[in-house]
């Protein structure tokens, strides 16, 4: 079946949002965003060629009400939804209700998503295709005792799952036999509680491994190709900070092994549309199925980077019906590309998100430099949703090349009036140790400390203090009159004018 | 020649300031100007023919700056603002209360007379100094013993102005 989608409404908001809507405009797709009561004056709003307010700010009573969602797309006149990431975009249900409303929903069929999305089903329907799994529980666990069997049979440490859960959230690493039965009981009433389902399953935790996933992408006539993979080892508390691609550290064989068993992995389960398939490789080379995200990852822009592709239009395409416009041999990569996450967080002080208004962004550019945003100068960041500012993307012929890039592109990069993580990912990037690429999931563990952010020499905070006493005395030369604080209460001198200043 | 008082990381660094150069840092002899980029945040402070690139938002009463990738957060006191905290900004225990002028400057109006009892924080007298005004607010509630001064005459540093019981 072929339907060409006329009115694309995209269930999401922020940098992904903003994303979709670019590859509307230049497919002459007509765009409908939506948006809650704190995005009346976002980015993607603005940019689409229509919107719906769906709600309160919070997420539960906007962006994840599916009934909301499909009502904006029934008074827009949409006939496809596109869901970008979190959110709806793994929900099988809200997929369900898409198709039945007579939508197209832009993403796999509900089936897949089911299968992959209840993490202990996609481990066993991982096992039965072949594909190499982390040990682990058959199953969920029904008690600390089977927990406590697992472990006699298979060792510690282990990560206590949820097995709805992913994404990196919902999992408790236990170290000792001691802690088992306290940490299975937490982990359940967390599950419960985060995933509405309190179903837990474990996993053998494996010793400083890497995150390599694999891009797929299959259309409704069997055709499933892979895009090659993405090394997301950098990681803050199983959150993703820096992605790239290709592996440092892959071999060919290892590549293609990887790469035919996703393949394989997406066959199994009947799926279409983009997916990733994360593995997780041991010190050994070894790899195992950790998971596999049945939508579009935060972390595209670097596969696009290389491939030249546009995932967001093949994604569209696909959906319509279209067959791949390509076969595997026919892919192309070239280069080295970094993706780091640009997030309002205050690392010194345990990453608390850092809310506030964006005083100043002054983004950067310049050759191989690709930025994602979804805010912009005088945006709020607010509590609600989670705390990316942009992704920051370089690209370069070689991975030597685009490191420097990145750095380059990181000290260019310039926010004001939210505190950011660009501190921490200037550090990753000129450690030794990245550079050489050896790291594993552990390197911000074993490596960073706070105290290890740079402060800038004391020559630069002198000069720091001196433009400040200026930036005041010609505040303060400028009042007319005085109140309690000087006079002045702006934020910028934007619209100011100073008379001895040139 | 104002001074300023700058925190930044919880170091203080004393820069001297007169029109639109800094003269001396930290009492160490210091020529730098500053060059503001019009309508825009960004400005460049060249000093002994470095430049040093910077943008830089006033975000109440501190200042927020990066540049090179590193972000601070200063606290500024001027001149004015020590005056301020002299004129009975911070609150007193309980013994007669002598509000003094805390620089040479003209009294342009008394706003209580003996014998009134006045809140913490009310403004007694206004004084013009470095072309601007500054309101003088009692650091406690008490009554207003002694007016010592009008409006029209100058005073001088540490002159007394008020008595409060």
């Amino acid at each position: 079946m072929s339907k060409r989608i006329g009115t694309l409404l995209i269930a999401n908001r922020g940098e992904i949002a903003l994303r979709v809507i670019r590859t509307c405009r230049e497919l002459g797709i007509r765009s409908v965003a939506v948006f809650s009561d704190a995005d009346r004056f976002a980015p993607h709003v603005r940019a689409a060629d229509a919107a719906v307010h769906i709600g309160p700010a919070q997420s539960s009573l906007s962006y994840l009400r599916a009934e909301a969602i499909l009502a904006a797309a029934r008074t827009s006149g949409a006939d496809a939804i596109h869901p970008g990431y979190g959110f709806l975009s793994e929900n099988h249900e809200f997929a369900e209700a898409v198709g039945k409303a007579g939508l197209v929903f832009v993403g796999p069929p509900p089936s897949a998503m089911i299968t992959m999305g209840d993490k202990t089903r996609a481990r066993e329907a991982m096992m039965r295709a072949g594909v190499p799994v982390v040990p682990g529980s058959n199953g969920p666990l029904h008690s600390a005792d089977d927990a406590l069997t697992f472990v006699k049979e298979h060792g510690l440490p282990v990560l206590i799952k949820a097995a709805a859960g992913g994404g990196g959230k919902g999992m408790r690493l236990v170290s000792t036999i001691e802690e088992l039965p306290a940490a299975f009981e937490t982990a359940a009433s967390e599950a419960k509680a985060s995933f509405g389902d309190a179903r837990v399953y474990l996993e053998r935790y494996l010793d400083s491994p890497r995150h390599i996933e694999i891009q797929i992408l299959a259309d409704q006539h069997g055709s499933v190709v892979h895009l090659g993979e993405r090394e997301c080892s950098i990681q803050r508390r199983h959150q993703k900070i820096l992605e790239e691609s290709p592996s440092p550290i892959l071999e060919p064989r290892d590549r293609e092994e990887m790469a035919r068993t996703a393949v394989r992995a997406a066959q199994s389960c009947g799926y279409v549309n983009a997916g990733t398939i994360e593995f997780l490789r041991d010190r050994k080379g070894k790899f195992y199925f950790l998971e596999m995200n049945t939508r579009l990852q935060v972390e595209h822009p670097i596969t696009e980077l290389r491939t030249g592709l546009d995932l967001v239009a093949l994604q569209i395409r696909v959906a319509e019906g279209a067959r791949l416009p390509f076969k595997q041999d026919e892919i192309r990569w070239s280069g080295h590309a970094i993706e780091c996450r640009i997030c309002a967080e205050d690392v010194e002080n345990g990453y608390v998100p850092s809310t506030g208004r964006l005083l100043h962004l002054r983004p950067s550019s310049g050759p191989g430099i690709r930025e994602d945003r979804g805010v912009e100068e005088g945006s709020e960041i607010p509590v609600y949703y989670d705390s990316m500012i942009a992704k920051l993307c370089a690209w370069a012929p070689d991975r030597a090349t685009a490191i420097r890039r990145m750095a380059r592109a990181l000290r260019e990069y310039e926010v004001l009036g939210v505190r950011t993580n660009i501190p921490l990912l200037q550090y990753v990037v000129g450690h030794p140790k990245f550079q050489k690429g050896e790291f594993s999931t552990h390197f911000l563990q074993d490596h960073f400390s706070p105290s290890a952010l740079a402060k800038g020499s004391s020559d630069f905070r002198e000069a720091a203090a001196m433009a400040c006493a200026l930036l005041e005395h010609a505040t303060v030369t400028n009042a007319h009159s005085a109140g309690r604080n000087g006079g002045t209460q702006w934020h910028s001198w934007k619209s100011r004018r100073f008379e001895g200043l040139h | 020649m104002p001074d300023y008082r700058i925190d930044i990381d919880g170091e203080q660094v004393l820069v001297k300031v007169e029109g639109n150069s800094v003269t001396s840092v930290n009492g160490k002899p210091t020529s730098a100007t500053l060059v503001v980029e019009p309508g825009t945040h960004r400005f460049a402070l060249s000093l002994d023919h470095t430049t040093y690139r910077f943008s830089a938002v006033k975000d109440g009463d501190r200042y927020a700056l990066t540049g090179e990738g590193i972000t601070f957060d200063l606290g500024v006191k001027g001149e004015h603002e020590h005056v301020l905290q002299k004129l009975g900004r911070l609150a007193d225990t309980g013994s007669a209360l002598e509000m003094r002028a805390p620089m040479p400057a003209l009294v342009r109006s008394v706003a209580v007379h003996e014998g009134e009892e006045i809140a913490q924080g009310q403004t007694v007298v206004i004084l013009e100094a470095m072309k601007m005004e500054n309101d003088v607010h009692a650091a406690r509630a008490g009554k207003v013993m002694k007016v010592a001064v009008h409006p029209g005459m100058t005073v001088e540093k540490d002159q007394l102005l008020i008595t409060l019981e």
